[in-house]
């Protein structure tokens, strides 16, 4: 991949521009919450998804998208505080 | 297998909605316009009539792309709203709406690419947010991307767009966007965000981007903390207009926040009976701006509460706030005040509204209130109530959404065709609704006759409205003038004491009216008239007319026809006379066409099946011009019928209709030159008994009503382009022709037995009309049990019907009849006043994990509830009709229930179980109840047991005396199974999450084996076995699959469960779809009484498909390149390909998209005559073929 300038494209220009893509040292809960957030995005842009989700727990679309907005926050909880329990 | 969906109803939800000035006509006075975004891509503009606003439909465009946010957006200086649209397309587009010559279609004026596709995290589109004064619009992601557009108009007025300006803020999560009105300052937008950095700490602020117009680049001008659990943002009017700066909706506040001033917040008042852990969230703001500076926004609760917010202004700053209740509404996806005052309501589930605002809005005296004084421990509650006191219903939209089960069939025991049977969510508003195929029938009067009707005319008077209906009897005639009302009237000369057989009106303004012994022509004066005897005794059997030509048949003498011609002294004069040889069974003249004399075309039935068109052409008097004959099992003609149908562009298609005695309909084109009958005609099967056509006109245009078992309209679609038989949901009628009153302008006369019936057709273009069953809760399951319709309805977080009552929370009905007592309302107000003031309030929420629910028996044929059985501290989620052979042939209700389940960590119940019931006399009683330890989603009768789907295992019951007694069992998951079905010795099993599994049942060994797995891990939502090998399935995601195991996987495995798990044969995928939302239903039916099989689906939003199997390799062939043909030519309204719409998770395989070949009608005639002269067919081939393979469905 090149620039349009003709320049390599470094893989740190890409990891900042694209939101969620992984690296080789990524941490287990690091990339669960990506994978979370993903999720939850795609849940907030399907309008039918938010009513499945809405009519099974008999609340309003309206909530369930406001707390799917929420959890993108920090959906697997907190960082781990150790690196073992990173693993 | 090759599929081809047929959409049948589209997604009926909405996403969101705006009102503005759209189409082109708007200039000219007309009501409000609004724009609806449906699920499936679908962009609809309806427009609210000034005098009753009421809702009609102007045009439904379809984008190819999921639509996910719009925005009104109109150019300075514009008087046009033009609509932004944010779609998982990579590209904004903006949309206008074209005027009455172009069907008021959606054009895109402009649509940049940015960039990546799809529904994701960082691709724009989530929101999209336009400067009030239209010079900028902002394109938002869920995360980090935000993208502003500088707009302008170019020197021919055309909307131009810039390249893009980013404003990106990384590991920002954004709620929601709106732009600034700060008059002619530099563009503002806010966005309401909340940072990840710091997960702790996180606080949610409101950001201000300015877009520097001179510099040309955004820049975050101005942050501020508000409310934690903020998720709505609206802006206020501004510059000159009122403060400017955006109101937030959190929980249970409203805040003002602005630059350069402290912000200020308001309480919202609270319920009665709601938990006081539980918080209320706003959801839904919208501000109205009126005139002279005034303005007040509306918010609504995720309850359904409607407040009015306030604002205090000194000097050009907000200083208070204020917060009114209003009423409770059904919980919207979007409200929008038009200027007229009205609030269209787009309902989360459930119809859509339309609201007037009474005058009381504007004070709101006496309504429960709080201000920005009020302290936190003084918010005054209220209980909401049933009746809204500041708003009345003015018209509503059908939302079948949310729709959560299917049944198809006919169920009534009297109807000639099958009923869909849709479950629709949720809460109290939950229905369950029956649908018909067919546009709905306004009735608008019914009058009795003194018999049954032989025959019936409308006779036109000189105005070109219709003076007379006659009424023709054996024997007599009965005579009816129209005018403010219908009257029987002796006076007309018409002959009273014989049957008439064919009448109306002449060019020269008399009348002619045919009787079996003589004809009868009233001269213009209608006094004097003048009688033609036919020679010796012979008797007329058949006579037709039009303005200027006569045409009767002898009873009798082998076919003898005679024509008659008014000449220029206007009499009526014999021409000629010709025996054709046969009986003749019926015939038609044709209507004398503008600007000429006489029609040119008669057509004759006769006894010997034969249909001929006689020309009457002055110098070729009654020559047979082509006869066509009528297969014999198709029976014998008995109506004919010749319309001029005229198309969108003018072009006039002569159009033959036959109706025969059995019930057969056949549609044929005669040649304007040569009188030629055009090869392959349009077969259809109208119905049981003697079909009858008669000529209509519905929507200015001229079409046939087809008489038999059931009525039906054949027109010339304006979307295809072709002709099209579809039929009227209405009771089955004798006769019937068209009529027009100064009051009905497109009416419909027509008798049945001995009533007369006068009806308008409302839409022809809408497939199905409904009725409605009211629930409780939301339907879960249904099932049909000795010839009414079982249904299991449970809703989380909710208090049984009991309870509710207790707590002062009616239902509408209580509410209706409290209203009937005067206790409620005024007294003058009448019944009317009850029911468009009623409104379905939702309950108090519990703050423990009560469920309410309750199994409901009704009654298809007259949809009445029979019986209904709450289920205290128990919640049905699943329903099974079963018959053991234990128990001799009766049929028990199996019912899956659970108690005080909860989502809080996962779905957990603390107890689970399968309950039986006894249905006798339509009364349900609980036989007993079998305790098992996880949740039973699913259930079907196996060999006279029971097989139930429980947690991952698949088990099998049979009945004991005390409770259920389990047989054999085996894990089929290790999640949950969903979906059961069973043939033959097979079971088949939907899993959420490891797709269908196909096992077989060894009744020696007595256990389960697996047979047939999926190597694709779907999460199956719906399932239908379509014969021993083959399963169609939808998923969570919205994709239909047709899975077909290999022919020997049976044979392979029939050792037993020695095998290992890895040689378990694979299912090979015949078909892949995707239809778009989640699928909730999918039943292998046919639509028409022994009409094709099809698989018939439902989604959640509402949409309703079917899938039809394309029976021969010509027409696979034929849809394939059709669909490949048009994908190349039709327009990309937001530039999403195609293939890639449908193919949102994996490539379409086998399925033809029918809303793309839907797209035909809309080409440009060039494109058409090119993809048919590729196809080596006519146009009118190609919409010929599109039409009959639908035909064959319904």
């Amino acid at each position: 991949m090149s620039q349009p300038g003709g320049r390599a494209l470094s893989v740190e220009v890409l990891q900042a521009k694209h939101v969620g893509t992984g690296h080789s040292d990524i941490s287990k809960h690091e990339w669960l919450t990506n994978q979370h957030r993903d999720t939850l995005a795609s849940h907030v842009g399907s309008h039918d998804h938010l009513l499945f989700l809405a009519v099974g727990q008999n609340e309003s679309a309206g909530k369930v998208r406001a707390d799917a907005l929420e959890k993108m926050l920090e959906p697997c909880g907190p960082k781990p505080k150790t690196a073992e329990a990173e693993e | 297998m090759d599929l081809y969906d047929v959409p049948l109803h589209p997604s009926s939800s909405v996403i969101q909605s705006e009102t503005g000035s759209y189409s082109r006509d708007m200039a000219k006075g007309l009501g409000p316009e609004l724009v609806l975004a449906r699920p499936g891509g679908l962009l609809d503009l309806y427009t609210s009539s000034p005098e009753t606003g009421a809702l009609k439909l102007l045009s439904s465009t379809r984008l190819f792309s999921n639509i996910r946010s719009i925005s009104n957006f109109r150019s300075q200086g514009s008087k046009r709203d033009q609509v932004v649209v944010g779609t998982d397309s990579g590209s904004v587009a903006v949309i206008a709406f074209g005027g009455k010559e172009e069907s008021y279609r959606a054009k895109t004026v402009q649509c940049e690419i940015f960039g990546k596709t799809g529904v994701r995290r960082p691709v724009p589109g989530q929101y999209v947010a336009s400067d009030p004064k239209g010079r900028a619009i902002m394109i938002s992601a869920i995360e980090k991307q935000k993208l502003v557009y500088v707009m302008n108009r170019d020197s021919n007025n055309n909307t131009t767009i810039s390249s893009p300006l980013s404003a990106h803020k990384s590991s920002t999560i954004t709620f929601d966007c709106v732009g600034v009105d700060v008059g002619f300052d530099n563009p503002v937008f806010a966005a309401l965000e909340l940072s990840y950095e710091n997960p702790s700490s996180a606080t949610k602020s409101i950001t201000y981007y300015e877009l520097d117009l001179g510099l040309n680049h955004v820049t975050r001008r101005w942050t501020e903390e508000v409310t934690r659990k903020a998720c709505c943002v609206r802006s206020l009017p501004g510059g000159s207009d009122g403060p400017s700066g955006v109101i937030i909706g959190g929980e249970d506040v409203i805040e003002y926040h602005n630059e350069g001033q402290s912000p200020v917040s308001v309480p919202i008042p609270r319920r009665e009976h709601h938990p006081s852990n539980k918080p209320t969230l706003v959801t839904k703001l919208t501000v109205h701006k009126q005139k002279k500076n005034k303005y007040f926004a509306l918010a609504q609760t995720e309850l359904g509460d409607v407040f009015k917010i306030t604002t205090t202004v000194e000097s050009d700053k907000v200083v208070g706030l204020r917060c009114q209740l209003i009423d409770t509404v059904p919980v919207g996806v979007s409200m929008n005040v038009t200027k007229m005052g009205l609030m269209f309501l787009a309902a989360e589930v459930g119809d859509h509204t339309l609201y007037q605002l009474e005058q009381s809005i504007i004070s709101l005296d006496g309504a429960v209130e709080t201000t920005n004084a009020t302290k936190l421990n003084e918010v005054p509650s209220f209980t909401p109530e049933n009746l809204m006191k500041n708003m009345r219903i003015v018209d509503t939209i059908s939302n079948v959404g949310a729709t959560t089960g299917l049944m198809v069939g006919e169920f009534t025991n009297n109807e000639s065709s099958p009923q869909i049977y849709a479950l629709c969510g949720s809460g109290p508003r939950s229905t369950a609704r029956v649908l018909r195929h067919g546009a709905a029938i306004n009735q608008l009067a019914v009058t009795d006759l003194p018999g049954t009707p032989s025959r019936l005319f409308t006779v036109k008077g000189n105005e070109g409205e219709d003076k007379y209906i006659v009424v023709s009897f054996v024997g007599s005639t009965l005579v009816l003038s129209v005018g403010e009302s219908v009257e029987e009237v002796s006076d007309s000369q018409f002959a009273l004491d014989a049957e008439t057989i064919g009448c109306g009106r002449l060019s020269d303004g008399g009348y002619v009216q045919v009787t079996p012994s003589f004809i009868r022509h009233i001269k213009s004066d209608g006094k004097t008239y003048k009688d033609w005897q036919p020679p010796g005794l012979m008797k007329i059997s058949h006579a037709c007319c039009n303005e200027t030509q006569v045409v009767i048949v002898y009873d009798g003498q082998a076919g003898k026809v005679t024509y008659f011609e008014l000449d220029e002294s206007m009499n009526l004069n014999e021409k000629a006379e010709k025996s054709l040889g046969s009986e003749v069974t019926c015939l038609d003249v044709g209507v004398v066409p503008k600007g000429r004399n006489r029609s040119l075309w008669c057509v004759v039935g006769t006894f010997e099946n034969d249909v001929k068109v006689l020309s009457l052409s002055p110098h070729d008097l009654l020559t047979a011009r082509s006869t066509s004959n009528i297969p014999e099992k198709n029976g014998r003609p008995s109506s004919l019928c010749i319309v001029d149908m005229i198309g969108d562009k003018g072009s006039v298609e002569t159009t033959l209709s036959i109706g025969t005695d059995s019930g057969v309909m056949q549609q044929t084109t005669i040649d304007g030159q040569s009188g030629g009958m055009g090869g392959n005609p349009t077969r259809r099967f109208l119905g049981a008994g003697k079909a009858e056509i008669g000529r209509v006109a519905v929507d200015g245009k001229s079409c046939c009503i087809m008489l038999s078992s059931r009525p039906w309209l054949s027109y010339l679609s304006a979307q295809t382009g072709g002709l099209v038989t579809s039929p009227l949901s209405y009771t089955s009628l004798d006769h019937a022709c068209g009529f027009t009153s100064d009051i009905i302008s497109e009416g419909i006369i027509a008798t049945s037995g001995n009533q007369l019936h006068i009806l308008t057709i409302e839409n022809i273009e809408s497939n199905f009309n409904e009725t409605k069953v009211p629930l409780r809760y939301t339907p879960r399951q249904t099932c049909l049990i000795n010839g009414s319709l079982a249904i299991v309805e449970a809703d989380a977080r909710d208090y049984s019907e009991a309870a509710k009552v207790k707590m002062g929370y009616g239902s509408v009905m209580s509410v209706a009849k409290k209203a009937g007592d005067g206790m409620e309302i005024d007294s003058d107000e009448d019944e009317e006043g009850g029911s468009e003031k009623a409104t379905v309030v939702r309950g108090p929420v519990p703050e423990n994990t009560s469920w309410g629910s309750c199994i409901r028996l009704i009654d298809p044929s007259k949809c009445t509830t029979l019986d209904v059985l709450e289920l205290e501290d128990y919640a049905a989620l699943s329903c099974c009709a079963i018959q053991f052979s234990s128990r001799g042939g009766e049929v028990l209700l199996a019912v899956g229930i659970v108690k005080e389940l909860s989502f809080d960590k996962g779905a957990q119940a603390k107890e689970y179980g399968i309950s039986l019931y006894r249905v006798v006399n339509s009364r349900l009683t609980l036989l007993h109840t079998t305790k098992v330890d996880a949740p039973v989603l699913s259930m079907t009768q196996f060999n006279s047991k029971l097989l139930v789907g429980c947690g991952g295992l698949v088990r099998l019951y049979d009945m004991g005396k005390k409770q259920l007694l389990r047989k054999c069992e085996a894990r089929a998951t290790t999640s949950n199974v969903k979906t059961l079905a069973a043939a033959g010795d097979r079971i088949y099993v939907g899993t959420l999450g490891e797709s269908i599994k196909i096992m077989k049942f060894d009744a020696t060994r007595q256990q389960l084996n697996l047979v047939c797995q999926d190597a694709v891990p779907r999460n199956i939502t719906a399932m239908c076995v379509l014969d021993i090998n083959t399963v169609a399935a939808g998923d969570r995601f919205g994709n239909v699959v047709v899975l077909r195991s290999p022919d020997n996987s049976v044979e392979e495995t029939m050792g037993g469960s020695f095998w290992s798990k890895a040689k378990v044969p694979l299912f090979e995928m015949l078909c892949h779809y995707h239809t778009g939302e989640i699928v909730t239903g999918l039943k292998r039916a046919s639509l028409i009484s022994q009409g094709q099989e099809a698989i018939i689906y439902t989604s959640i939003t509402g949409k309703i498909g079917a899938l039809m199997p394309l029976k021969t390799k010509d027409d696979v062939e034929f849809f394939t390149g059709l669909q490949d043909k048009i994908r190349n030519v039709a327009p990309r309204p937001v530039l999403r390909d195609f293939a890639k719409f449908r193919g949102l998770y994996a490539p379409v395989k086998k399925v033809v998209d029918g809303d793309v070949i839907g797209l035909w009608g809309s080409l440009k005639s060039e494109a058409r005559e090119k993809i048919a002269g590729e196809m080596e067919r006519t146009v009118g081939e190609v919409g010929k073929k599109i039409e009959s393979v639908t035909a064959h469905l319904m």
